[in-house]
């Protein structure tokens, strides 16, 4: 067995690791991504602690740090924030609740598209106009 | 003498199967302080005793070299199977420990033991005059020195190694002769919950104000410091108890602090009346019983102190406030990720 040595990691990684002690620590990018996550898992946080990171270069940074030096092979897990609501991957076993929460999205309706013909229009012309509904 | 530690070498004792712990900073130095985190069972603890123990046999006078039914040391080089049966060393297949004495020279100093027989304790040559200044030291007085000038009051002595582990606390105390408490140089201070008058806080702080009653005006204008939401200290000589009053006028003993309380004042006041310039100070679960607030307040007095007398502090803890204080560049992390 290889001898592990224990010495200062950056400050990133030393804070995640003290954060999450034996757990598997989560990273999520804000606190209210964290926030939502905690209360969805309330039944596994013995065994997995959410962090906010914020950054994204730092978070990628963290975790190849993490897996310089881990014995395991995949000692940090990231949670994408597109993945938070809509899908959660299986991998948390993460439990709808009713405090679930929904994201609604609003997509701007594009212009309803008619044609009217130019009554005046001389004789054996026909002269088509695009335009907005009232 | 300088004295820090520079990094441990474990092999094969409870949950520490092979590691290598450094306590210097990235420019090779022994940092001031390190906190040691980690989860329950990482071996925290376990590296303190370690500490502890292994620097105990640099003292020949020590109970370690004479106790049990051999009593006596197999060799130079040797510890006898009694005086090791009775440590955490038993347990232990291999410890190593490097030291730095003295800073100018770069000077580095090693204690090995590996387990094996017979069971072989050797260390470097730079230790001798380590060993010949703590014999020298014992039987020195010492007590609660005017912390910026004790390098001046004590420049003979050898530093000494202060260990808090976790359970302190001050309970009530049978016996009410009053004991002469002179405190005497150690080489290793263990602190221990004591039942008994004699050599607790109470007859010790009794002794100072019948006989030394300067030092007793330091040791209460500094328990008065740690403002304990205004309480204030003193000494009931009638009742032979050492006295707390609260703001509103209740009198009650010392052991009737909080336990949050009685850790601060156990861990400051023995620190204040017991550390030499130089020393290593080690102490488990270093949060016990405290709320954030007066983890915060400790860990600022710990720093406080070390502004006036050089120490290398070494904790263990699950609190986020000494990472905070201390910094997450002195935090080492035990777990296994």
């Amino acid at each position: 067995m290889p001898t592990r040595n224990i010495k200062s990691l950056s400050s990133d990684l030393t804070q995640t690791l003290f954060t999450a002690g034996p757990r598997k620590p989560i990273l999520v990018k804000d606190e209210e991504d964290r926030i939502t996550l905690h209360l969805k898992d309330r039944e596994h946080l013995s065994e997995r602690e959410y962090i906010a990171f914020g950054n994204t270069d730092r978070l990628q940074r963290v975790v190849q740090e993490a897996k310089k030096y881990s014995s395991k092979e995949d000692p940090i897990g990231v949670v994408e924030a597109e993945a938070l609501y809509d899908d959660v991957p299986d991998v948390f076993d993460l439990r709808p609740t009713t405090a679930q929460r929904v994201t609604v999205k609003i997509r701007k309706q594009e212009p309803a598209r008619f044609s009217f013909v130019d009554e005046d229009a001389p004789s054996g012309w026909e002269k088509e106009q695009d335009g907005e509904a009232a | 003498m300088k004295l820090e530690l520079r990094s441990l070498r474990v092999k094969e004792c409870g949950p520490l199967r092979d590691v290598c712990i450094d306590f210097c900073d990235a420019s090779g130095k022994p940092r001031p302080i390190t906190v040691l985190a980690g989860a329950n069972g990482s071996g925290k603890t376990t590296v303190l005793e370690l500490i502890v123990t292994l620097l105990e046999f640099l003292d020949k006078n020590s109970r370690m070299f004479f106790t049990g039914a051999v009593g006596h040391v197999l060799s130079v080089g040797g510890i006898s199977e009694a005086a090791l049966s009775e440590t955490i060393l038993s347990r232990t297949s291999y410890v190593e420990i490097d030291l730095l004495l003295d800073e100018k020279d770069e000077k580095n100093a090693g204690l090995r033991f590996n387990n094996q027989q017979p069971h072989l304790f050797e260390q470097q040559q730079g230790i001798g005059q380590l060993e010949e200044l703590i014999r020298s030291s014992h039987q020195r007085i010492i007590d609660f020195h005017d912390m910026n000038t004790s390098a001046v009051v004590y420049p003979a002595l050898a530093p000494s190694i202060l260990y808090f582990p976790h359970s302190r606390q001050l309970t009530p105390l049978r016996g009410t002769q009053v004991q002469k408490e002179e405190t005497k140089y150690e080489w290793i201070h263990r602190y221990e919950n004591v039942r008994e008058f004699a050599g607790s806080l109470d007859s010790y702080l009794i002794w100072l104000d019948y006989a030394e009653p300067e030092t007793f005006a330091r040791a209460i204008e500094f328990l008065n410091s740690l403002d304990f939401d205004g309480k204030t200290f003193g000494v009931s000589r009638k009742d032979l108890k050492s006295t707390v009053t609260t703001r509103d006028g209740r009198t009650h003993g010392i052991s009737d602090l909080s336990s949050g309380e009685q850790n601060i004042l156990i861990m400051l006041l023995e620190l204040r009346r017991r550390l030499l310039p130089y020393s290593i100070v080690l102490i488990d679960e270093i949060e016990n019983s405290l709320h954030p607030a007066f983890q915060y307040r400790l860990a600022q007095a710990l720093k406080r102190m070390q502004e006036s007398i050089p120490f290398q502090l070494i904790v263990t803890t699950h609190a986020q406030a000494f990472v905070d204080i201390f910094g997450l560049d002195s935090t080492l992390i035990l777990t296994e990720f």
